[in-house]
């Protein structure tokens, strides 16, 4: 099924190698953050600098694919470079369960119960030849 | 040793000035060592915001430029707001431990002549956001903003009017300054039918895009009284900062509505002496009406959740209890970083503002922030 993303299209760059991780878990319709092998605090972003104990890497855990919308903007015009997206779309912060502190920022697919605190849930979209997550809200 | 502002300068603010980022800087500081009637040879010492300012107006460049003989201190301090304003910090150490005598801090900004991504375009440097969060459509300030607006609103009940109040009291500060470049009339009806750009916001909620500088002259109290402008003193200084980097910062913050202010503001009541109460002018960086009530709350003018009331009640316009961003701020007069609001803090104290004059003002409050970073400056006149 063909469907359209909900916010402008723009493709990942890896400046930081260290976002391909990331990528490659939404190509497999997984949702994945960064921890510090050590303390196994999570380190969203990782940088460069490296994770917070001396001679860790960092591990990329598989994280729920659900959560709680914390907050959004309904976003009226494009910002980002490139070609023109749909307008107006949502885009959030959603703290997933069992992640304490990182939020995760993705487009929510916009809708009548679209509130704060409202529960969402991650589905994966194929956008001109890539994978996108995208969060629905729950119906309540 | 006391230490006081006693020159400023601005260039004349303009939405396109075709002069590179170092000819506005170089315009700025001539007015500014012009005002407090010195001579560029009397200059010895130069502080600038350490991200923007160290690559796109080097202190070499400006100096030399503007005949600077002897340079023997130069250093860089903040990010944005918090480098514009916390620079006072190391104007002060440095004069008051000899290191310097005339110390110079200016800021100046082109954003026309920037190209491809304009005012945005600064973010898309950063590898975590085009890595993490363009691709999710999450990038352009006013969509950071947005979201601690939209919380804000969540948890404290805020209305679009007490964001409009904001908006609105600067634009009628900013009818009060000839230097200001929105000076139409402008009502909480016309805010209100204004469209979303990205809600909570509208246009009108988010900082004018133009270009221009600003510089301002330190040196000690006891030489200040002999110059040709009243000394304005720098009476407290302070600096803090979350605990995130730039990256995180608008997304990652544990606490999306508090400001490094708490910090800063109370660093420099403390070293000042001062209390909120004695405040009788303030200048708020104002990037967002979000963000100058959330600085109102962590400076200690309102409670937590109470600043979007504390505006709405008219204490921020002209005539109000707390006169803020009397020249128009970021809003209204001029995106010049935090370096107008030290400009204009300095002119109420001398007195100069004409029909914006805040009448007996004689301690004015400075706030600037910089993402994870914020300064508060206090100023008072000579007592």
């Amino acid at each position: 099924m063909s469907e359209v993303l909900a916010v402008p299209f723009f493709e990942p760059r890896f400046e930081v190698e260290l976002a391909r991780p990331f990528w490659e878990g939404i190509a497999a319709h997984e949702l994945r953050m960064s921890r510090c092998s050590v303390c196994h605090g999570w380190q969203w972003y990782p940088d460069d600098a490296g994770p917070c104990c001396d001679g860790a890497v960092y591990e990329w855990v598989p994280v729920a694919h659900e959560g709680e919308l914390h907050t959004f903007s309904r976003v009226h015009r494009q910002f980002l470079p490139g070609p023109a997206g749909p307008l107006p779309f949502v885009v959030g912060f959603v703290h997933l369960d069992g992640v304490v502190g990182p939020r995760f920022v993705a487009p929510i697919v916009d809708g009548p119960e679209m509130r704060i605190g409202a529960r969402v849930r991650a589905r994966f979209i194929e956008v001109e030849g890539h994978t996108r997550p995208v969060f629905d809200v729950v119906p309540s | 040793m006391a230490v006081a502002i006693v020159g400023v300068g601005e260039t004349d603010y303009a939405w396109k000035d075709p002069r590179p980022v170092p000819a506005l800087a170089l315009d700025a500081c001539r007015r500014a060592i012009a005002d407090a009637g010195l001579t560029p040879a009397e200059v010895d010492g130069f502080v600038t915001e350490a991200h923007s300012m160290v690559t796109r107006a080097p202190v070499d460049e400006i100096a030399t430029r503007l005949g600077v003989r002897d340079r023997r201190y130069t250093a860089a301090i903040g990010l944005a707001g918090s480098g514009t304003v916390g620079a006072a910090l190391l104007a002060r150490q440095a004069i008051e431990s000899g290191l310097a005598e005339v110390v110079v801090v200016y800021y100046a900004i082109n954003l026309s002549l920037r190209g491809a991504g304009g005012a945005y375009g600064y973010h898309a440097g950063d590898p975590a956001k085009v890595a993490f969060e363009m691709p999710m459509g999450y990038y352009g300030q006013p969509v950071y903003f947005a979201q601690a607006a939209q919380r804000y609103c969540h948890e404290f009940g805020a209305t679009p009017e007490q964001f409009g109040a904001v908006a609105v009291a600067a634009r009628q500060h900013a009818m009060r300054t000839p230097n200001a470049l929105r000076r139409e009339p402008l009502t909480i009806e016309q805010y209100v039918a204004q469209p979303w750009l990205t809600e909570p916001l509208r246009k009108l909620d988010c900082c004018l895009v133009n270009d221009g500088g600003a510089a301002y002259v330190f040196t000690s109290l006891e030489r200040a009284r002999h110059l040709r402008r009243p000394p304005v003193v720098v009476a407290g200084v302070g600096m803090g900062c979350k605990p995130v980097t730039q990256a995180q910062y608008f997304s990652q913050s544990a606490d999306l509505l508090t400001t490094a202010a708490v910090a800063s503001g109370k660093r420099a009541f403390d070293d000042a002496g001062l209390t909120p109460a004695d405040v009788d002018v303030a200048e708020i960086y104002d990037c967002f009406t979000i963000s100058m009530l959330l600085q109102l709350e962590d400076l200690g003018f309102a409670a937590k959740g109470e600043g979007a009331a504390f505006a709405a009640s008219g204490a921020i316009a002209p005539g109000g209890s707390l006169p803020v961003n009397t020249h128009g701020g970021l809003l209204s007069q001029s995106y010049t970083v935090g370096a107008n609001h030290v400009v204009e803090a300095v002119r109420q104290l001398r007195g100069e503002r004409g029909e914006a004059q805040v009448d007996g003002a004689e301690v004015a409050l400075v706030a600037g922030l910089g993402a994870p970073e914020h300064a508060t400056m206090l100023l008072t006149v000579d007592r």
